[in-house]
């Protein structure tokens, strides 16, 4: 009888301790299982994130390669289509005369576009981009802009004596024809007119100073007002009136030169922008005919004395050298255009006289 | 009947057992770890060198069309022609010590890069290579070349001579 009652309670202790094993193993399981759990979903975030990065890099050369092949050649347009991004083009100025331009896909690291001009909304969440280029010659070439709208943007031609039987402003007509017949433009006579167009996302209302403009209480419009004598495309104002500004605030009014120029405040967001893209662009003027000096100038010594080679000497030193680091003013643009001018029948003559080219 | 040896043994073993599985489970996630890590080591490498010799690639493609160093002839430019005076006024500003603006302007285009411009035929310029531009990183970079015929065309002596642009693409292995 004892021996039977010993082996119970032995049999009873054993159970307990297979219990509290069991247990233990479980719980054992349940830590490791939840370590690879947390290292597998580790894993899988990691790999998430690189995959983000990777998509985001690939966005960006995509885009740039892009923008970078039509900077080559001037008057081009295309369409660039991608998955629906939010794109942040960004310029300002880092210190005195130095300025930085990039931009930002979704939340990828902001890339530096050091060379390329680019005139657009600063924000753009779209799924596509019309991206269309001018190039920028002062004489001789300088850089290719590059300006990039949306599908949802509308460009308004306001001119209130237009009619569609050929009516109308010769500036407002040339603008409308000028520009891409993909990138979406309209003629507006009157404000009501305006209304009609509220449904895009981005609106841009041009107006010419002669022809009068919108109500500037109502609307954002960019108003031209091209320089006597020397025609739409020559130089002249543009002001970025803001409808909050409601009178005339002469800090909106920055001068253009050529129609790349002009195009350029057309295609920007605010007078900010553009000064900045025009101040580099100006930079990229400076280094170009620092070029065309250093050409003149290695040309002049190995040429015979001749006329060619005098008048090489009178542009090197009546034009050349004069055009030296213009600023974005309007008292520089006026000098600038006069001797593009000047530049343009030197090389007639040159060309006239069987010379090499200035350019 | 069992004794209370042999239950210790039972559990012993049933410990020993988890603990080897987990070990086990344990040793192949390691060598998983640097299994992936090594491939994944190996294609940053690879995308790396990819990249770094596809930009030689574009400055090569971009050196020819680049507008300060094309021959124009009535306001027309010439396929795959060099403008003589347009290479060594180049030369000149992006060499010149005391104003750094011009090679630091064409940094953003060349990066790492050496471009020569060598007149092949015929001998008569005297100066038969003329390197433009020059950012070697250090001695021990790697280097891809890329030689692009091109003709180079000498406006006042009203001469054309063949040459090359060659681009040499600095980059570390």
């Amino acid at each position: 009888m004892k021996n039977v009652k010993n082996i119970i309670q032995r049999r009873k202790k054993s159970n307990r301790k297979g219990v509290v094993d069991v247990q233990f193993n479980w719980i054992f399981v349940m830590i490791a299982g939840f370590v690879i759990f947390i290292f597998i979903i580790s894993v899988v975030f990691a790999q998430k994130r690189n995959a983000d990065t990777q998509a985001g890099t690939s966005a960006i050369n995509q885009i740039k390669t892009l923008i970078e092949g039509r900077q080559q050649t001037g008057d081009v347009y295309s369409e660039i289509a991608f998955p629906r991004t939010n794109i942040n083009f960004m310029c300002a100025e880092a210190a005195q005369d130095k300025y930085y331009f990039t931009f930002k896909i979704e939340n990828a690291e902001r890339t530096q576009l050091p060379t390329e001009i680019i005139f657009a909304p600063q924000n753009l969440a779209t799924n596509k981009i019309m991206v269309w280029s001018q190039a920028f010659d002062l004489g001789f070439p300088v850089s290719v802009f590059t300006y990039i709208t949306t599908a949802d943007s509308i460009i308004l031609i306001y001119d209130p004596n237009y009619n569609s039987n050929g009516g109308g402003s010769s500036y407002a007509s040339q603008i409308f024809n000028d520009l891409p017949s993909n990138i979406t433009k309209k003629f507006v006579k009157n404000d009501a007119e305006i209304k009609k167009y509220n449904n895009y996302t981005r609106v841009r209302i041009l107006c010419f100073e002669d022809m009068g403009c919108p109500d500037a209480a109502a609307y954002d419009y960019i108003n031209i007002t091209s320089a006597q004598g020397a025609g739409l495309y020559g130089y002249g104002n543009v002001t970025f009136h803001k409808k909050t500004d409601h009178i005339y605030n002469p800090q909106q009014v920055v001068p253009y030169i050529t129609k790349s120029g002009l195009y350029g405040a057309i295609f920007s967001d605010n007078t900010e922008y553009y000064s900045c893209q025009m101040s580099r662009a100006l930079k990229q003027f400076e280094i170009k005919r620092s070029l065309v000096e250093s050409r003149l100038t290695l040309m002049q010594d190995d040429l015979d004395d001749s006329d060619c080679k005098r008048d090489i000497i009178a542009s090197l030193n009546l034009e050349i050298d004069k055009m030296r680091e213009p600023y974005l003013n309007e008292e520089n643009m006026t000098w600038l255009y006069r001797k593009i001018k000047d530049l343009d029948i030197d090389n007639t003559n040159l060309i006239l006289d069987s010379c090499p080219k200035i350019y | 009947m069992m004794t209370q040896n042999s239950y210790k043994k039972r559990g012993q073993v049933q410990l020993g057992e988890t603990t080897a599985v987990i070990a086990i489970v344990i040793i192949l996630l390691v060598i998983g770890i640097v299994f992936w890590n090594k491939v994944s080591n190996s294609n940053v490498s690879d995308i790396r060198t990819q990249s770094q010799e596809l930009s030689v690639i574009e400055i090569a493609n971009m050196v020819p069309e680049l507008t300060e160093l094309k021959c124009y002839e009535s306001g027309v430019n010439k396929v795959k022609c060099l403008d003589w005076y347009k290479i060594l006024a180049m030369n000149k500003s992006i060499n010149d010590k005391n104003n750094k603006d011009v090679f630091l302007f064409y940094n953003d285009y060349f990066k790492n890069s050496k471009i020569t411009i060598s007149v092949v035929y015929p001998d008569v310029l005297g100066n038969n290579n003329i390197t433009i531009y020059d950012a070697r990183l250090n001695n021990s970079t790697k280097t891809l070349l890329i030689s692009i015929p091109v003709n180079i065309r000498d406006y006042v002596n009203k001469e054309t001579f063949y040459g090359t642009i060659i681009v040499e693409g600095y980059y570390n292995e």
